[in-house]
């Protein structure tokens, strides 16, 4: 399956193998996956859980290094770069937006985003500017001396994004930034993240299991296993329903023909037809 | 970076204040152990500061006041005189002395001085007057506070009846403290007619002090020694039975207080594992980290030093009330001494943490 774009990539992860253990113990997190992500793109990456999706943000994040494979970001290849090199790449070209928000308790949002744009090498003055106008530009203005304890999830998910963007970063990669949020929130959230894709260039790559936010998404890719695949939209034969193609809650094989349906109801609809015009054939469903 | 080390110290007041004290703890003995080592250093060797003397000769063997007993023929002074150099040589006639006062037994150390010469008699009169004549004595203030003798009273001190007509400061020496009595009648009292305990020898200007000690040491069953040696062997007194104690305990000090910072900045470290996690996920070099929880250490180490100070000082105070005999004497340069004990303490104990976040895997932070 392809999952290569067109454009300067971002983010390129070229035949990347990730493998925990060793002998037969070892798990294969993830599988030889190619994968460009442009500029400005948002790229959803859904799938099962243990299917691989934090294993390979956190290789796209250079957190943890490939068993095989390059990964490169805005050009840069990782596999050559010491450890100090590596976060330092970190410091000035990914965001990093996660789950639970991961604020340090004891200081203010301000102060939050200002650690970031200090360890950049800015001046306390500066960073101070810096994070004040960045929380100010996603609506915290008012909250800036507030400690994440005192802020709702989805002011601490905006402060998080103010902090992944402290450094102006190419590449903002989250993790499940919905996931703590109620709905309203996660879209608002991921609305934010879009805007900041297409309006400022930025590559977003996203891993979710939240269907609700693939709206947003340029692209869907499937992870599973360790395997990276395109989602491909199918629909119900009976209702019409679109629907993708890993994640049709029935399925049934009909003469080696796969058929996809939103719910039983549409099944047994389909099945019935059929048989009132063939009816021989040994159906088998999922 | 050392707004978060300070910043995570404030948030957990608690701990925060379990490390202070701990280290304050610490710090408070350790001050006061070198205080109380300082006070008898330095107030063992005020009366023999305060003769003027250049040399001290004694009996041979006896070389300070408090190991031996030293007693030469008073003869040995008219030598002493006769050689080249010598201004002046003063018999210094006492020892330690018991007496009943009360039905309690009393100890002292009984000095017989020549009023008139002014040479060996009380360091500093702080109330009533010096001894003019016998029947009379000077005591301690800390004898006096300890025993409830004032200015008019008397007590017999071996068959003499002795009346306080002075009470004076310098000469509290740790377990007991210096009585002054006419010179003459510290000879009856002493059975030391013909008998001088020390002789001090002041030389005259311009002479080579060295050059008059050989001369001394020359007399039969004499040695001589000079002003600054005579006073290191007195102090060895001190140095001899309660430096190791007071290093011991100091050394004990100094490891609780390390466990201390050591162990509540270890439980912060691994408490806050993630939000380090996300700072090295974010960027920061293990340098960077490293020196958040070196900030922290040191400002437990620094606070902690102030409030044991403080609370060094307050106890001193309180002690040297209740037990007069109780001498402390705190120099800048200790308490330097005590600051930079504290850093380091503070220096050694932030090892386990660091080691801590060394192992500390960044990628916790995509961990639920």
């Amino acid at each position: 399956m392809d999952t290569k774009t067109i454009g300067s990539p971002a983010l390129s992860l070229q035949e990347v193998t990730k493998v925990f253990g060793q002998g037969p113990s070892a798990v294969r997190a993830v599988d030889a996956v190619d994968l460009e992500v442009s500029q400005g793109e948002v790229l959803l990456i859904q799938g099962p859980s243990g299917g691989g999706k934090t294993t390979l943000l956190t290789m796209a994040g250079g957190l943890l290094r490939p068993t095989q494979g390059d990964i490169s970001i805005t050009g840069v290849k990782l596999n050559g770069l010491s450890d100090k090199q590596v976060s330092h790449l970190r410091l000035m070209t990914i965001g990093f937006i996660f789950q639970s928000f991961n604020l340090l308790a004891a200081l203010t949002a301000q102060e939050n985003v200002e650690v970031v744009v200090r360890l950049a090498g800015a001046g306390k003055k500066e960073a101070r500017r810096t994070a004040a106008e960045l929380l100010a530009s996603l609506g915290l203005a008012r909250r800036l001396n507030h400690r994440p304890v005192n802020l709702s999830g989805g002011e601490k998910q905006r402060v998080s994004i103010a902090r992944a963007l402290a450094n102006n970063p190419a590449l903002i990669l989250a993790d499940e930034p919905t996931a703590n949020l109620d709905s309203a929130r996660g879209r608002e959230v991921m609305a934010l993240l879009r805007g900041i894709a297409k309006e400022q260039g930025r590559t977003v790559l996203c891993v979710s299991h939240d269907h609700r936010i693939r709206d947003i998404a340029d692209r869907v890719l499937w992870l599973e296993d360790g395997r990276l695949r395109q989602l491909q939209a199918v629909k119900d034969p009976v209702c019409g329903m679109s629907l993708d193609e890993s994640l049709a809650p029935v399925r049934l094989v009909l003469d080696r023909e796969t058929y996809y349906f939103c719910g039983v109801v549409c099944r047994a609809a389909f099945l019935e037809r059929r048989n009132a015009h063939e009816p021989a054939g040994v159906p088998s469903s999922s | 970076m050392s707004s978060i080390a300070l910043k995570n110290l404030w948030a957990e007041k608690t701990r925060f204040t379990i490390t202070v004290g701990g280290v304050a703890l610490a710090i408070t003995l350790i001050v006061v152990l070198i205080s109380l080592y300082q006070g008898w250093s330095t107030k063992i060797t005020a009366y023999i500061d305060a003769t003027g003397a250049d040399i001290w000769a004694s009996q041979k063997g006896s070389a300070d006041m408090f190991h031996g007993f030293s007693a030469m023929s008073s003869a040995t002074r008219d030598a002493i005189l006769r050689i080249p150099g010598v201004q002046r040589a003063q018999p210094f006639v006492g020892r330690q002395v018991a007496f009943d006062l009360s039905g309690k037994d009393v100890h002292t150390f009984l000095v017989g001085y020549d009023p008139a010469a002014g040479v060996g008699g009380p360091v500093r009169i702080v109330q009533g007057r010096g001894v003019t004549s016998p029947g009379e004595m000077v005591i301690d203030r800390v004898f006096a506070k300890n025993t409830g003798l004032g200015i008019g009273d008397t007590a017999a001190i071996l068959g003499h009846p002795l009346k306080v007509v002075g009470i004076a400061e310098g000469t509290n020496i740790f377990v007991y403290q210096y009585s002054f009595v006419d010179q003459g009648e510290a000879r009856d009292m002493l059975l030391s007619q013909t008998i001088d305990n020390y002789e001090i020898v002041k030389v005259a200007p311009g002479a080579d002090v060295q050059l008059v000690i050989s001369a001394i040491n020359v007399l039969p069953g004499v040695q001589a020694v000079s002003q600054d040696a005579f006073k290191e062997l007195n102090r060895s007194l001190i140095d001899d039975t309660f430096l190791p104690i007071i290093v011991v305990l100091a050394v004990i000090s100094l490891v609780v207080g390390t466990a201390v910072i050591a162990l509540t900045i270890f439980t912060s470290t691994i408490e806050k594992a993630r939000e380090y996690g996300v700072l090295k996920a974010v960027g920061a070099t293990n340098g960077r980290l490293y020196r958040i929880v070196l900030t922290q250490s040191l400002a437990s180490g620094l606070v902690g030093y102030a409030v044991g100070l403080l609370l060094a000082f307050g106890v001193m105070a309180l002690v040297e009330q209740a037990v007069p005999a109780f001498l402390t004497a705190t120099r800048l340069v200790d308490l330097a001494l005590v600051l930079a004990l504290a850093l380091g303490m503070a220096v050694v104990a932030s090892y386990m943490p660091v080691r801590r976040l060394i192992s500390i895997d960044p990628a916790i932070v995509f961990k639920q």
